[in-house]
């Protein structure tokens, strides 16, 4: 069991911290979360285990969400990005404050939007988003879109304000 | 047929159709300019928010991973003037570049004949481009190919211009350069479609781990690439792990297909201006028998110099049938994708870079 457990770890750790990061903004906070899935697989393992990891992840990051929520606690989302090694302070400013502004979007859309956005972004095809969150097949192509789209304007919505405030 | 739906349009792109739901909507494309314009609209959409998921990466984090079907993301951190000289050797080299007009002062000398197109920031890549000469034996050829092969994601030789089919080349005689990309949407879809849809055992197993140095190497043809771009002597092969750990940064993928190695210049050297010492990656595809695809990435920290806005590309192919398109992702990534194919074929694989 664990010996399958520790496969599944190998197979779809990075993966699954990747996508844990990208909703999160915080490097600690989604290993935590990847670390407490794969506990849950060692308790129980899955059946079909990517669809499932992913969706014990994010539901444990809704969860962990509502707790931080009542905790007070706020992401710091730019801390989280990390100093980069290279570029000069007002690049790396200009990109932390860009990364910021793709995070302020994604936050903004709705749950399903997007898990299903960051599912996609995993590359995971219909069938398997549509197993992760539960969705019929034939739904995750307009899910998609309007996901994909709402998520642009909403990106491009907070550019031109803060160009217009600066 | 009724025009097409927002969800089947993004289905579409993401080769979630079968082929009979291709055909068929083929055919509507072919005679409905308003879904073909929905097509490249949803095209654009669909390349950006994958690029603004992606800049959601960490920008430093080692994770060498390595695993997972998921596409690899990983941010080169560095740049190095020997990654720029590799670049600029071989877009010279080839003279990919040579017909294209210069729009900012080079970087270097060499890149002179080099000329990033006309471009707006924010717009996703691959959605403007110049295309050099021959530009129209790239535009027909890798529709073909990638029909005739599609889990080799067209990756095979290019060949001399072809006829497409009848509607296609009307609406593309008679459209500019502009709308010619509109106009190309049903046939860059199918495209995508066939070449970006992996076979599942190629889904299954992409990118599941390091790529051993011993990785078959190539001959023939990619041996021709080789030493026409004369570069990959100035590599080494290294293994997943090792390349994003000496990068400290993140490698870019093709998703969805199985790479047979992972190179990497031999020694960081001085940057090139406000680019700064980093180390330059190329991974190695394989295509047909002695072919190879090559995405060369390196991660600038500043384009001022390069000519290149977020959302230029650049492509062409010479006469031998090596294309090339090279673009500026919105988070600094300078990616080259190179091979025996035409152009559009490494337009549709670009769509998929990761």
């Amino acid at each position: 069991m664990s010996q399958r457990v520790t496969q599944l770890y190998h197979e779809y750790h990075a993966s699954l911290v990747r996508m844990l990061y990208r909703r999160t903004g915080d490097a600690d906070r989604a290993e935590d979360l990847a670390h407490e899935v794969f506990a849950r697989a060692l308790a129980a393992p899955p059946e079909n285990p990517r669809p499932w990891l992913f969706a014990v992840a994010l539901n444990l990051v809704r969860d962990d969400g509502r707790r931080a929520v009542r905790q007070g606690r706020r992401l710091e989302l730019l801390k989280a990005e990390g100093p980069s090694s290279s570029p000069a302070p007002d690049q790396e400013l200009d990109r932390v404050e860009q990364v910021a502004t793709v995070r302020e979007a994604l936050d903004s859309l709705a749950p399903r939007d997007r898990e299903v956005l960051l599912l996609k972004a995993e590359g995971f095809n219909y069938d398997e988003i549509a197993a992760t969150l539960g969705l019929a097949k034939g739904a995750i192509g307009t899910t998609l879109a309007r996901a994909r789209r709402r998520l642009v304007e909403a990106y491009h919505a907070r550019e031109k304000r803060k160009h217009a405030a600066s | 047929m009724p025009h097409l739906e927002d969800g089947q349009i993004h289905a579409l792109l993401d080769g979630e159709l079968d082929s009979a739901e291709v055909r068929e909507i083929e055919q509507h494309l072919a005679t409905c300019e308003e879904c073909v314009r929905r097509v490249e609209e949803a095209r654009g959409l669909l390349g950006e928010s994958d690029q603004l998921i992606t800049m959601l990466d960490p920008p430093n984090q080692d994770t060498r991973s390595g695993t997972g079907r998921s596409p690899l993301v990983r941010r080169l951190s560095v740049y190095t003037r020997l990654a720029w000289a590799a670049s600029i050797v071989l877009a010279a080299g080839l003279g990919y570049y040579g017909a294209i007009q210069r729009r900012t002062q080079a970087t270097t000398s060499a890149l002179e004949d080099q000329t990033p197109v006309a471009s707006v920031p924010g717009t996703p890549p691959l959605d403007r481009e110049s295309t050099s000469t021959p530009a129209a034996a790239s535009e027909d050829g890798p529709r073909r190919e990638l029909q005739a092969k599609p889990p080799k994601s067209g990756l095979k030789e290019s060949k001399p211009a072809q006829p497409a089919e009848p509607a296609l080349t009307r609406r593309d005689q008679s459209a500019n350069v502009v709308t010619d990309s509109v106009s190309r949407a049903n046939e860059t879809t199918m495209d995508a479609k066939k070449a970006m849809a992996p076979p599942p055992a190629a889904r299954a197993g992409a990118v599941t781990g390091a790529v051993s140095p011993a990785a078959p190497q190539a001959t023939g043809q990619a041996m021709g690439l080789r030493s026409k771009l004369n570069k990959d002597e100035e590599f080494q092969p290294t293994t997943m792990e090792e390349a994003v750990h000496r990068l400290s940064g993140t490698i870019r993928l093709i998703d969805g297909l199985q790479l047979s190695r992972i190179l990497t210049n031999a020694a960081p050297v001085a940057a090139e201006g406000d680019a700064t010492a980093g180390t330059m990656v190329r991974v190695v595809y394989p295509d047909e028998p002695g072919r190879e695809i090559w995405l060369d990435q390196q991660r600038l920290a500043s384009t001022n110099r390069l000519g290149m806005l977020p959302g230029d590309t650049l492509s062409s192919q010479t006469a031998d049938g090596i294309a090339t398109v090279r673009w500026l992702d919105p988070a600094g990534f300078l990616l080259t994708l190179t091979g025996h194919v035409g152009v559009d074929s490494l337009k549709v694989l670009a769509r998929n870079v990761r």
